[in-house]
């Protein structure tokens, strides 16, 4: 019993306890059966009162001292042993009386060991072979004799009642060990079924073939494979769990990322059906301020028109302008012949007066009042001269300015040209401009019809968002949820495994 | 201390064992050599008694006996001899009625002596249980020449009151001792 656990110890101990105190119980109700009611019509009954009390004592002392111990048990069997001797004795050997040594040692059947029905047999063996050896030695002791059986004595019959004591006690013995067997392995059964309560062990087995022991171990398998795979199970749980929790926070953090963006995105679509609102708006204004561009476009039409014409005043006025000036270039080239020949008449005079004075001079004091008169005129044709020089650079000046108002004008008149040809150009590009305005317009007008448009899609689009963030918010607490599931799932996990993991299986 | 104990009692049991045959000599210490009881008796009939008041010495047997019967036939014969003139009859009483006929019962008794009597049950039966009504207990067992008893063989002293006073168990008796047994038994009653 040394492989059993300490506390199926405890057991087999308090079972054998038990075993002695029903033991103990057994002889004690021998004592007033053997010193009162077996000597009756005997008159032995002081001898069965001293020697049941003794062996009652005996037993008394052996509970006390040696209860729970084989030894208590192989002291019972002499008890009950002796018990009988008594019985027998009382009877002066009654046959009938030896019944008791057979029913006493299938008592001590109780203790399932062969040591008490062993030694109770060797016991009665012995005293019964003193006795048939004293009897038939006719022996007498004091004043009583002894009697083994109360007929006939001889070997005989001490052999045969020898022989059936072994046979009996050879059969205990077999029943003995068989329960003891049966006991020790209900022990074993306790100590595993234990082992399993108090520690979660589940590898104990059941030693030996028997139908029970292979039942027992086929259940304790079949528990061990139920728990390993529970335990499999629980891992994949685990798993799956693990990956449920991961799934569930990844879908948060997605959706938190989706929320964030869908919150930026209705922003945005805010700020566009703003924006849109803006270009309608806008393009309103553009196209009001086309309408107004078209408008100043037909004036700087109108007032190209108007320039055009004054330049062709101007052109015409600058015609007449050359006419008069290249009139009065040929007037400032008669005059500048006119001076020309004054210059030459002052020449003239001037060597005439040269002349006059030379004579003048030969003509002495005479001729000194005409001297005088000589170079008044010699002076007077210098002055002249240098009058229709200066005449001459006027009107070489003269011609010079009129050749650069010609110039000027003819400039003026290209230049006229030019502005004529640049005007009607600007007036091609007004016109060019004035279509492009219209189309502008009517673009601006379409524009801003599909600014509406869209204005009302995007505040489509916006509450289209909202639900979406709405649903996403949702979506955040069943995602939560879920989590909390799993986590949930993970603490049932744990406690399972828990409740799993302490079962030792192999 | 138990292993102690154990050596004390177990040796003590044994003891008690062996003292047990012993035991009655120390408890039963009377003067008297047979055992003394004091218990009533089936009363027997005896036709040709001539004591009132005084004691018989009872025995189950049978003739075909070859073993412990006709030691305590001696026995009883020489005590009548001892015991003659005192109110002292001598009962056999046959456990086998089948073969020990009246006829040869009294032819016995007339041998053993005048205070020497005989009793024949109607059958075996009836005589077992007259004998296990005393304390004495006869089988029957067969045999390859006829059959025998296996009996107690025990004397058996009584009182013509029917009270059974004393039992000597043993063929092998000290008669001096019973002698005065039965003269002390005498003077009490």
């Amino acid at each position: 019993m040394t492989d059993l656990s300490p506390h199926t110890q405890d057991q087999a101990l308090l079972d054998t306890l038990r075993n002695d105190k029903q033991m103990l119980g057994i002889l004690l109700l021998h004592f007033p059966v053997l010193a009162f009611i077996i000597p009756i019509g005997y008159g032995t009954m002081n001898f069965a009162l001293t020697a049941s009390l003794l062996v009652s004592l005996i037993a008394a002392a052996g509970y006390w001292f040696l209860r729970g111990t084989r030894a208590c048990s192989a002291l019972f069997a002499i008890c009950l042993m002796l018990s009988s001797a008594i019985m027998i004795q009382t009877q002066l050997g009654r046959l009938e009386m030896h019944f008791h040594i057979f029913a006493a040692l299938a008592l001590l059947t109780i203790y399932r060991d062969w040591l008490p029905i062993v030694v109770a047999a060797a016991t009665i063996a012995v005293h019964h072979v003193l006795l048939t050896l004293l009897q038939l030695g006719t022996a007498s002791l004091g004043d009583m004799p002894i009697m083994v059986y109360n007929y006939g004595c001889n070997w005989g019959i001490t052999f045969i009642h020898a022989a059936f004591v072994v046979f009996e006690s050879a059969i205990l013995v077999f029943f003995a060990l068989r329960m003891g067997a049966e006991r020790a392995q209900a022990y074993r059964m306790i100590s595993i079924v234990q082992a399993f309560s108090s520690k979660q062990d589940l590898t104990g087995r059941l030693p030996g073939n028997t139908p029970t022991a292979v039942a027992f171990n086929d259940m304790l398998e079949r528990f061990c494979q139920l728990i390993a795979r529970l335990r499999d199970l629980s891992k994949q749980l685990g798993d799956n769990a693990e990956q449920l929790a991961q799934v569930s926070s990844n879908t948060e953090e997605i959706v938190e990322q989706q929320q964030q963006q869908m919150e930026r995105a209705a922003t945005a679509t805010n700020e566009m059906s703003d924006s849109v609102q803006n270009v309608s708006c806008h393009a309103q204004g553009a196209s009001e301020a086309a309408v107004s561009a078209t408008e100043g476009a037909d004036q700087g039409r109108q007032r190209m028109d108007e320039a055009v014409q004054l330049t062709e005043e101007t052109n015409r006025i600058l015609g007449q302008a050359l006419g008069a000036v290249t009139e009065l270039e040929n007037k400032v080239s008669s005059i500048a012949q006119l001076s020309d020949q004054i210059n030459d008449i002052s020449d003239q005079t001037n060597l005439l007066a040269l002349n006059a004075a030379i004579e003048a001079a030969r003509a002495g004091d005479s001729g000194r009042g005409f001297a005088v008169v000589a170079d008044e005129v010699r002076t007077l044709s210098t002055r002249t001269r240098n009058f229709t020089d200066q005449i001459r650079q006027t009107t070489g000046e003269l011609r010079s300015v009129s050749d650069g108002a010609i110039s000027a004008i003819k400039n003026g008149q290209q230049r006229s040209a030019d502005t004529t040809g640049a005007v009607a150009h600007t007036q091609q590009v007004i016109v060019q401009v004035q279509e492009a305005i219209r189309a502008v317009s009517d673009m601006n007008t379409q524009i801003a019809s599909a600014c509406e448009e869209q204005a009302a899609t995007s505040a489509e689009i916006n509450r289209g968002i909202h639900q979406v963030v709405d649903r996403n918010v949702d979506i955040v607490s069943e995602s939560g949820r879920l989590n909390t599931m799993a986590r949930g799932l993970d603490e049932s996990i744990e406690q399972l495994e828990q409740m799993i993991g302490g079962y030792r299986t192999a | 201390m138990n292993k102690k104990i154990a050596l004390i009692l177990f040796p003590l049991t044994f003891l008690l064992g062996l003292a047990l045959p012993f035991l009655p000599a120390w408890t039963d210490r009377d003067d008297y050599y047979g055992i003394a009881v004091d218990n009533p008796v089936p009363p027997l009939e005896l036709a040709d008694s001539q004591i009132d008041n005084g004691l018989r010495v009872l025995f189950f047997g049978y003739r075909n006996c070859g073993t412990v019967c006709p030691a305590q036939i001696v026995n009883l014969v020489q005590l009548q001899q001892r015991l003659r003139g005192h109110p002292v009859e001598f009962v056999f009483i046959t456990l086998d009625p089948e073969r020990d006929s009246e006829e040869v019962l009294q032819r016995a008794a007339s041998v053993f002596g005048p205070s020497f009597k005989v009793v024949r049950p109607e059958s075996t039966l009836l005589a077992q249980n007259l004998a296990l009504a005393y304390g004495d207990t006869a089988a029957r067992v067969q045999s390859a020449t006829g059959y025998e008893f296996d009996h107690t063989a025990n004397l058996y002293v009584v009182t013509t009151g029917w009270r059974k006073r004393l039992i000597y168990t043993q063929p092998v008796l000290d008669l001096d001792r019973m002698e005065s047994d039965l003269q002390k038994l005498l003077q009490t009653i």
